[in-house]
């Protein structure tokens, strides 16, 4: 999960980005990247600029009055002056229902087709049906598994690419071993996400541990698995008036209070 | 270019849903934009109206834009280039109904049947002066609305040769207007040193 940058800027993925050659799953990761890297916000800059400059060197002038009639239509529906706009709409409404239902009707009419050859068949092709059926449970499982890791990373999505996300790093470079955290911090929307970069593996026996310091006093906001946070994001605490977040190591399960002798990393929002 | 600060402002008034940016940033990008939807759809009347559904949507949801994740012409271009391809995959959609059933027909592919022969399909400026194995590749996917893959599945290109040519032709690219970016530059010292 965790590219080495200089392995992404070297890819193709930024310039398939900006041509708009991506996969969603590709997007989403490039605009991460973008939030954690400057060399990629960079890179983006100047393929954007390119790409903008293309584009005006290939300008098609725009036909007489399409402006004009643009302008009319926005400053009407700004003005709440939509009543044309909204009989067009529940025009082209009316008509986009009228294919499912004729589409449902041709359903019901395979389906009747499929039953009656299945009755006729039904000695022959029940051990065929059963396999069939298998397949299509697991298939509806693994699909529904596939959507709700789909909502779970669109909704981390949402958080990070919102205006208000701010993102925490905290790091730790005076040690032999590389210490590095990044939290995505979110005020407005009371949330927080977090994902390793960095950090050493513990011990069965510990756990690291995420504390806010709120008015001088480290409150929890919960303990998670550095391999967990290293593959993915994951959902934290917050809490507000938060002055800085601090990353201790305890005993598995977390603490109560913050073993300060352990602190490992530290850093004022 | 815009400078920075009229920049800015622009993305402030674009967030604020100020409906009179509109006309500003059609000054700016529409014929850059139109130009690139046009090459996209090839139909001049779906050109007009995937401009005014892009536009419309630019300021419907000009509050969700955010500087940070890239630039406004960026923006505006992902709006037209999904409205231009979700029009094509109708298109296609409404086509292989009708030819449904004729196993002899084969399924022609939305570029097919769009990439007919238009003056404005002529690629002109920087691109035009790339090497064309690079330029087809460019012009294909951003004007053309094709993935890799499907460039790949058409043309018999590997797809490895087609992400190394993306990634080299829009490095190309970009050291072109580098290199006339600089040019200017010379010119206008060189008319300093004459006036002075």
């Amino acid at each position: 999960m965790i590219d080495h940058i200089d392995d992404i800027l070297d890819s193709d993925l930024l310039e398939r980005y900006v041509l708009g050659d991506v996969s969603i799953e590709e997007r989403m990761k490039v605009d991460m990247l973008r939030v954690e890297h400057a060399q990629v916000r960079q890179r983006l800059r100047e393929f954007e600029i390119t790409m903008e400059r293309t584009a005006m060197d290939n300008a098609v002038q725009l036909p007489y009055g399409l402006k004009d009639k643009l302008m009319q239509s926005i400053h009407e529906k700004a003005s709440g002056q939509e009543s044309k706009v909204q009989a067009e709409n529940a025009t082209k409404k009316k008509s986009d229902n009228a294919t499912p239902v004729r589409s449902r009707k041709s359903w019901y009419y395979a389906a009747a087709a499929a039953i009656i050859g299945a009755g006729a068949m039904y000695g022959l092709q029940q051990s065929r049906l059963n396999t069939a059926q298998q397949t299509i449970n697991t298939q509806q499982a693994e699909l529904a598994a596939v959507k709700a890791d789909c909502d779970a990373m669109a909704l981390q999505y949402a958080m990070i690419a919102h205006r208000e996300t701010r993102p925490v790093v905290l790091a730790n470079s005076s040690t032999s071993q590389k210490e590095e955290v990044i939290i995505y911090w979110n005020e407005a929307t009371g949330q927080s996400l977090l994902r390793v970069l960095a950090l050493p593996k513990l011990a069965e026996t510990e756990t690291y541990q995420l504390w806010a310091d709120v008015d001088g006093e480290m409150l929890s906001l919960g303990i998670f698995d550095a391999s967990v946070a290293e593959a993915g994001y994951v959902s934290m605490g917050y809490l507000d008036n938060a002055e800085s977040l601090n990353i201790t190591i305890e005993p598995k399960g977390g603490s109560d209070n913050p073993n300060v002798e352990r602190l490992r990393l530290s850093q004022s929002i | 270019m815009l400078s920075q600060n009229k920049y800015d402002h622009l993305c402030d008034r674009l967030i604020n849903r100020d409906p009179q940016v509109i006309a500003e940033l059609i000054d700016i990008y529409g014929d850059a934009i139109y130009g690139a939807i046009l090459r996209l759809v090839k139909l001049e009347s779906v050109a007009q109206e995937v401009f005014q559904d892009t536009f419309t949507k630019v300021w419907q949801k000009g509050d969700s834009y955010n500087p940070d994740a890239g630039r406004i012409y960026t923006w505006i271009m992902r709006i037209a280039r999904n409205n231009s391809l979700n029009y094509l995959h109708s298109k296609a959609a409404k086509k292989s109904q009708k030819i449904q059933g004729d196993e002899k027909l084969v399924y022609m592919s939305d570029h097919a049947r769009c990439a007919d022969s238009m003056e404005c399909c002529d690629m002109k400026g920087a691109i035009a002066q790339l090497d064309q194995k690079y330029a087809m590749i460019i012009e294909h996917i951003y004007y053309r609305g094709y993935t890799h893959q499907e460039l790949s599945d058409e043309y018999n290109i590997p797809i490895g040769t087609i992400k190394s040519r993306i990634k080299i032709g829009l490095r190309e690219l970009k050291k072109i207007y580098d290199f006339k970016l600089s040019q200017v530059v010379i010119v206008l010292f060189g008319m300093m040193f004459y006036t002075l």
